[in-house]
């Protein structure tokens, strides 16, 4: 029988919302400002509209990002940021990823 | 898509784009031409109050024409974004007193220039106060280059780094004008920041932006 790594248990406690390439690549942005909107994360994601919008809406539902909606002059602006919850579930999905791969063999 | 989500690059691109645009440089560079000017004004028998005032109302009238450019043009294009203080206490730090230094320096220069320390530096050779003053605009231009994260800032240092002895050497030739390498040098940084600002704008076009009831 082969020998079970039991340190490859945390890949089965990963947080799903967060183990997606694209919002891995929002939240990571998210997580060195304070705040930035739509346009600022499309430029570095360099995701479509769209689909930046689908993953924004799917951290803003697991409470990770907070979506603050106002007006600058008649045009509606969004600014987003890192929820409490989100910056915490962000550095132990960073921890568990380590761990992961600091002890994967050779 | 970017594949690189390393926290530290992902800092460093954040505020790459913040400076993205080129309009520091123009600024700048155009600040450097009139300084580099004041002293031919000097030479042509302006007083020297009135040899800095045509830098001083460029100041003036660039940094109003610069912050309405930011806000029609770049931010636009470029998105919004705060930096958080906290993640970038250390490079805020390291900015804040590069400029205090600069500052500082700038000063010197201009007291020293003007005859006004004279006195006080009678026994100081020249060329060691313009040392001390290269020396500082090179930090200076360093220390921008890590806290923008823009690696093109190192080259300006580069052109003041030159400038600035070339300067030197003029005078020690007996040259009637001695700011040559200055002014060519705030017209070289004006120039890239002009060639980036133009990549810039085409770069990051208008985006449609968030429809009228939020969505985008």
């Amino acid at each position: 029988m082969a020998e079970f790594n039991e340190d490859l248990h945390p890949l089965a406690d990963l947080d799903q919302v967060i183990h997606s390439q694209a919002r891995l690549m929002v939240l990571t942005y998210l997580y060195v400002v304070d705040q930035a909107d739509y346009t600022f994360l499309q430029n570095l994601t360099g995701l479509t509209w769209g689909n930046l919008a689908t993953h924004i809406n799917k951290l803003e539902e697991a409470g990770y990002v907070d979506v603050e909606k106002k007006f600058v002059g008649k045009k509606p602006h969004s600014m987003l940021k890192m929820t409490k919850a989100g910056r915490e579930a962000f550095k132990a999905y960073k921890q568990q990823m380590q761990s992961v791969l600091n002890n994967l063999p050779d | 898509m970017d594949n690189k989500l390393n926290i530290k690059q992902a800092e460093r691109k954040t505020l790459a784009l913040s400076f993205a645009d080129g309009l520091w440089d123009i600024l700048f560079g155009g600040m450097l031409v009139l300084i580099g000017l004041s002293d031919t004004f000097q030479k042509a028998g302006w007083p020297v109050w009135m040899s800095y005032m045509p830098w001083l109302v460029y100041t003036v009238i660039g940094i109003a024409v610069f912050t309405l450019l930011k806000q029609r043009l770049v931010t636009p294009r470029s998105g919004m974004v705060k930096i958080s203080l906290v993640r970038s206490k250390q490079r805020l730090t390291i900015f804040i007193v590069a400029i205090a230094l600069q500052l500082i320096t700038l000063v010197v220069f201009l007291l020293g220039s003007s005859g006004s320390l004279k006195s006080a530096l009678s026994d100081t050779p020249v060329w060691l106060v313009d040392a001390l003053f290269g020396l500082g605009v090179l930090v200076f231009f360093g220390v921008m280059a890590y806290a923008t994260a823009s690696n093109r800032f190192f080259l300006y240092g580069l052109f003041m780094g030159l400038a600035l002895p070339l300067g030197v050497i003029l005078r020690e030739q007996g040259q009637a004008v001695t700011t040559h390498p200055q002014i060519a040098a705030g017209i070289l940084i004006a120039l890239i920041g002009g060639v980036v600002f133009v990549k810039f704008l085409q770069k990051y076009p208008l985006p449609a932006g968030e429809a009228q009831d939020g969505r985008i």
